[in-house]
């Protein structure tokens, strides 16, 4: 395909599979999690991520079977019609995912920026840097995304320090929430939420090679996990769970809350800008991977003219629903239903098959020539 | 890259960049002489209505030089059901559109506290003008009049008094309480709900203690209005804690019993105490500048049918002046007062401990050292912790170590015959 992607490193992998599973944190997902796992939330991120590790080895014995991207792996060990199933099941969510997110980022923009700009322009805004850059390419995005990544932990990490003085650690007892047992189910459950990590599988052939798949994916899910697990904890410190399973946007509520002194207060404007390029870059990922799904699927010798149709219905259906609770609502369920299908049962499945593909080729190559 | 591909991508930059000056500022942007500020918000209860107090701000006219005479702000109260009612009227009243997100603090009278917080900070915690960290004033009696009569001297605008009292209040007399401290005991087991008690105090010097104070103390606990005061300075005390029960106001802790709650919290960095002269108790007096340097450790036990608290407080003291002139830097001596102090932190913080549960408020949070002992959260939320807090036992050990002398190494006697 012309468009496919050109020689990605380690460093784009990280800022494809960071953006796209963290930006959660400044969403709602987290504070919903706590009507599950209350005082044992935090554990959530760390199991969820022991899942996505999983997942990534299953993927990576995949493609060293298959030796090619998760594509042609897929064809070559399911075929061509449950590929395209299988393929038309990821696009779905990657689109639905751009949907929602938008929807949310602009939403949270007029809610805690501007609350007087018309929701279509927010929506819009969104939708046009989205275009932009889809069109810029997947490369130049992420390298842009390898620029934030260090702005988006810093910025965590210092809101986290400043509300030192706020925290209550025995808010976080009882230890172990509704029981261990719950909160391991939760997690396991909640896996949905790193669908991003299926991406650089996707695209391993514009990637070095595996290792720098294996990598990247290592990496940035850890950090990811650092990142979410730190807020988590700090959320429910800070908040009780009581009173942070109310809050819509958790990383901001956080933000606001800081107050050192009265020179020191109201910051929350400076971390408006960085979960906004999060969210933008979120969208423009998840836009382009189901765009060059798309693309592979049916076989086009280009994407770019993809871009700005897909891009204008996202946009279209993002301004569908008529209030956020239900979108908020929409997207937990997903994360927590759905999308394991992509995170879990597939790469479970072609795991399964390619550990028959590589039974048959072993015996096939024990089994003497009849020529 | 071509001739042509350069000039079409130097086209679509110009053309990309005209659009951003036309979109300048934010959206909705009004400047700061086009906004009304409010900086303290009152509510009172008048009848089955709320009336609502607001202080708006005036900024300096511009050219002025000489400081106003007038107060830099304006007064404005309405009385109606809602509390977005008041906001409407209050538009019509004043040419500028009403900005709430510079509101500093919140005063609410305690007839209102008593009827509970819930319907009022209902719309506090959900709309996005109001910050979690404003700060929170229970008043005696009209919140109205609280605000009319409050008239800072060191501080010309309002909004500075209230962030520069609660940003110093270390002293263990008052607490800094802002609406987040506020919101989440309320809605999280394992600690109850209190708020800055503060009042009018008359000034004419009449002195109003509230009693109670150990037999080790020499000054007298207090209440707003109880402080012998005269003088310039503003006529508001912030003195005591409001403490609730649930969402009411259940009833008041006076100075004494604050900073015993402030020194369970870890929110108690140095105060100055008069400690009755252990070998001279008739007339002298010591002066120490007590100090917390490490946090209490409370442990909770609910082994048994009523849980038990064991408190162990470590504090220090410098003296500061010890109007017998006895040697307390010696050893000897030293323990004595050590034990002194000691004996009156212990009885202060066992009378707030006996006070908050009568009242059935556990204003310290030692509930939430129960929390722990819960193996899950349904556990924990079958098990009602203000309930076992009012049973509880206390074991309360508090050690006090004198660190410093002031600028002075030994105490000589008082002269009786002229020097040596």
């Amino acid at each position: 395909m012309k468009a496919q992607p050109g020689n990605m490193g380690i460093a784009e992998g990280m800022s494809l599979v960071f953006i796209t599973t963290s930006s959660t944190i400044f969403l709602a997902a987290w504070s919903l999690a706590i009507d599950r796992t209350t005082t044992a939330s935090w554990m959530m991120p760390l199991i969820n991520t022991c899942t996505g590790l999983l997942t990534l080895c299953l993927l990576l014995y995949v493609l060293s079977v298959t030796s090619t991207d998760l594509y042609d792996a897929c064809q070559l060990l399911v075929g061509t019609t449950a590929t395209r199933l299988i393929v038309l099941y990821y696009i779905g969510i990657y689109f639905l995912d751009a949907t929602l997110l938008l929807r949310q980022f602009a939403e949270n923009t007029l809610l805690t920026a501007l609350p007087e700009l018309p929701f279509e322009i927010a929506i819009g805004w969104y939708t046009i840097i989205a275009v932009i850059l889809s069109y810029i390419g997947i490369e130049a995005t992420l390298r842009a995304g390898y620029i934030i990544m260090p702005l988006i932990i810093l910025a965590s990490f210092t809101v986290l320090t400043m509300l030192l003085p706020q925290y209550e650690i025995l808010y976080l007892a009882p230890w172990r929430g509704p029981g261990l047992d719950k909160v391991l189910a939760s997690g396991v459950m909640s896996s949905g939420i790193n669908i991003g990590i299926l991406i650089p599988a996707f695209l391993a052939s514009s990637f070095q090679n595996t290792k720098t798949v294996k990598y990247s994916v290592l990496y940035a899910l850890g950090l990811s996990c650092l990142v979410k697990t730190a807020t988590l904890a700090a959320f429910i410190a800070a908040f009780g769970t009581g009173s942070a399973r109310e809050k819509v946007l958790p990383f901001y509520e956080l933000s606001r809350l800081v107050y050192i002194n009265r020179y020191i207060q109201r910051i929350e404007s400076l971390v408006i800008i960085v979960w906004a390029v999060a969210g933008i870059l979120n969208i423009t990922v998840l836009v382009y991977a189901g765009i060059y799904l798309l693309a592979r699927l049916f076989n086009l010798p280009t994407l770019k003219p993809l871009i700005l149709p897909v891009l204008l219905l996202i946009s279209a259906l993002a301004m569908i629903p008529e209030e956020i609770t239900s979108v908020i609502t929409l997207h937990t369920k997903l994360h927590f239903g759905l999308y394991n299908i992509g995170t879990m049962l597939i790469p479970f499945a072609l795991f399964v098959m390619a550990l028959i593909h590589a039974f048959k080729q072993k015996n096939s190559k024990k089994q003497p020539s009849c020529q | 890259m071509t001739l042509k591909q350069y000039t079409i991508r130097l086209a679509l930059l110009i053309l990309g960049t005209i659009p951003l000056l036309f979109i300048t500022g934010c959206y909705g942007a009004r400047e700061t002489d086009e906004m009304g500020f409010v900086t303290v918000l009152g509510i009172d209860k008048a009848g089955d209505k709320d009336k609502i107090t607001y202080q708006i701000a005036i900024s300096p006219k511009k050219g002025s030089t000489t400081p106003s005479e007038e107060d830099p702000w304006i007064i404005s109260s309405f009385t109606t059901p809602s509390l977005a009612e008041t906001r409407m009227l209050l538009n019509t009243t004043i040419p500028r559109p009403p900005n709430l997100s510079h509101i500093t603090t919140l005063i609410i009278s305690e007839e209102k506290a008593r009827d509970g917080l819930n319907p009022i900070l209902a719309n506090f915690m959900r709309n996005r003008n109001y910050r979690e960290n404003i700060f929170f004033i229970v008043v005696e009696g009209s919140a109205e009049d609280y605000i009319k009569q409050n008239k800072p001297v060191l501080e010309e605008q309002i909004h500075k008094f209230y962030e520069t009292t609660f940003s110093s209040s270390n002293m263990g007399y008052f607490l800094k309480v802002q609406l987040h401290d506020l919101y989440i005991r309320l809605k999280t087991a394992g600690g109850s709900a209190y708020a800055v008690y503060s009042g009018i105090n008359p000034k004419n010097g009449e002195n109003k203690p509230q009693g109670g104070e150990t037999p080790e103390q020499k000054g007298e606990p207090y209440l707003p209005g109880g402080i012998p005061r005269k003088g310039t300075a503003t006529a508001v005390d912030f003195v005591g804690l409001a403490v609730f029960h649930g969402d009411k106001l259940i009833g008041v802790l006076d100075s004494d019993e604050t900073r015993a709650a402030a020194i369970l919290q870890n929110k108690f960095y140095n105060g100055y105490i008069g400690v009755v002269d252990p070998l001279a108790p008739e007339k002298d007096v010591i002066n120490i500048n007590i100090f917390m340097t490490e946090k209490p450790t409370i442990t909770a036990d609910l082994s048994g049918d009523k849980p038990t608290f064991h408190i162990d407080v470590k504090l220090e003291g410098e003296l500061l002046g010890v109007t017998s002139y006895i040697n307390y830097e010696a050893p000897k001596y030293r323990e004595l007062l050590e034990n002194q102090t000691a004996n009156l932190m212990k009885g202060q913080i066992m009378k707030m401990l006996k006070h908050t549960q009568t009242l059935g408020t556990d204003p310290a949070g030692l509930g939430l050292y129960l929390r722990p002992k819960f193996s899950n959260t349904a556990k924990l939320q079958d098990a009602n912790l203000t309930a076992l807090y009012e049973a509880a036992q206390f074991e309360v050990n508090v050690s006090v170590k004198i660190r410093r002398t002031g600028l002075l190494r030994q105490s000589s006697p008082k002269s009786q015959g002229g020097t040596l």
